[in-house]
């Protein structure tokens, strides 16, 4: 059912109550037998498979893949950062070895999705890539997004990702982490604001700032 | 110079920029969420919704006026790679 999931609810509700002899589809064969069957069938499709039992709080999924641990650690810090601000619930999610259809119910459920991915030969890794594809088929507008990683040259995979998550028209307020090589003290640090500024975004306690266009890079 | 106060309202920033600038060179340098393709006014693709202050925009031309029409744009929306900020406060958010 997905990406159309919504509607399709929708309009079972409108349908559910009516009295039901037969489906007449706009396009499709005419449904006589059972005609109520497919209307279960459809509801039962159409409804998240995933329980979310953090109902009341705010998710944060952070999905990484680390080539030398490097961002991992950046991962590690960042969840950290945005599980001290309450109110905000946070997987970590290691792409390695797995495969991006299995993430999509739990995509779909979250409030927030930051992904880190080293740079190497200038871009993002191929998982990554794989899962920010599959995300086509759910409804993510308006989700917070973010990026961060490690990178030893040129350290393109953020910005990349970033524009793909614009492009899937999720939010993006908060500029991604790049960290040269092993993030020191400091940059764990830094990784860790970014997750208190994600956390922030996603509990809707951020400040408002006021900035002037001759200050922008 | 006379100057204007955009906000973008899905990230919570509000920007001075003089009179003059376009939506498109305050929204990529601050990271608000309109996405941009053809920069020219053309694809429709950073269509953008004016919450208040559309007023204070340069009207559309008469191109934009097509390409808004042509994918059926609600009223109230314009596209970021060409509406023109000439004063006072504006608050915008991507469509």
């Amino acid at each position: 059912m997905r990406p159309f999931r919504e509607y399709v609810l929708d309009a079972i509700a409108l349908i559910e109550p009516l009295e039901l002899n037969l489906i007449a589809p706009a396009h499709g064969p005419i449904l006589r037998h059972a005609p109520r069957d497919y209307v279960h069938r459809y509801r039962e499709l159409a409804t998240p498979r995933l329980f979310n039992e953090a109902r009341s709080e705010k998710t944060l999924v952070v999905f990484y893949i680390s080539a030398y641990g490097n961002t991992r650690r950046m991962a590690e810090s960042l969840a950290a950062g945005a599980e001290s601000i309450g109110g905000v619930r946070v997987s970590l999610y290691d792409l390695e070895c797995s495969e991006a259809g299995i993430f999509t119910d739990l995509v779909e459920e979250a409030d927030g999705l930051a992904f880190g991915s080293p740079t190497i030969n200038a871009d993002a890794v191929k998982p990554i890539w794989d899962l920010l594809s599959s995300l086509t088929s759910v409804n993510v507008k308006g989700k917070l997004g973010a990026a961060f990683g490690s990178y030893g040259w040129s350290g393109e995979a953020v910005r990349l990702i970033e524009d793909r998550l614009r492009g899937l028209k999720l939010r993006v307020p908060v500029e991604g982490l790049r960290i040269k090589l092993v993030p020191d003290a400091g940059e764990l640090e830094a990784c860790r604001d970014l997750g208190e500024q994600l956390a922030r975004h996603l509990t809707g306690r951020v400040e408002h700032r006021e900035i002037d266009m001759a200050a922008l890079a | 110079m006379p100057k204007a106060k955009v906000t973008f309202q899905d990230i919570g920033v509000s920007v001075t920029v003089p009179a003059g600038t376009r939506l498109i060179e305050v929204s990529e340098k601050v990271g608000a969420g309109i996405t941009y393709g053809c920069r020219e006014g053309e694809c429709c693709t950073c269509l953008t919704k004016i919450i208040s202050g559309g007023e204070n925009l340069a009207p559309p031309s008469i191109l934009e006026d097509q390409v808004l029409k042509d994918n059926m744009a609600p009223r109230g929306h314009r596209l970021a790679c060409q509406a023109q900020i000439l004063g006072g406060e504006i608050v915008v958010k991507p469509a």
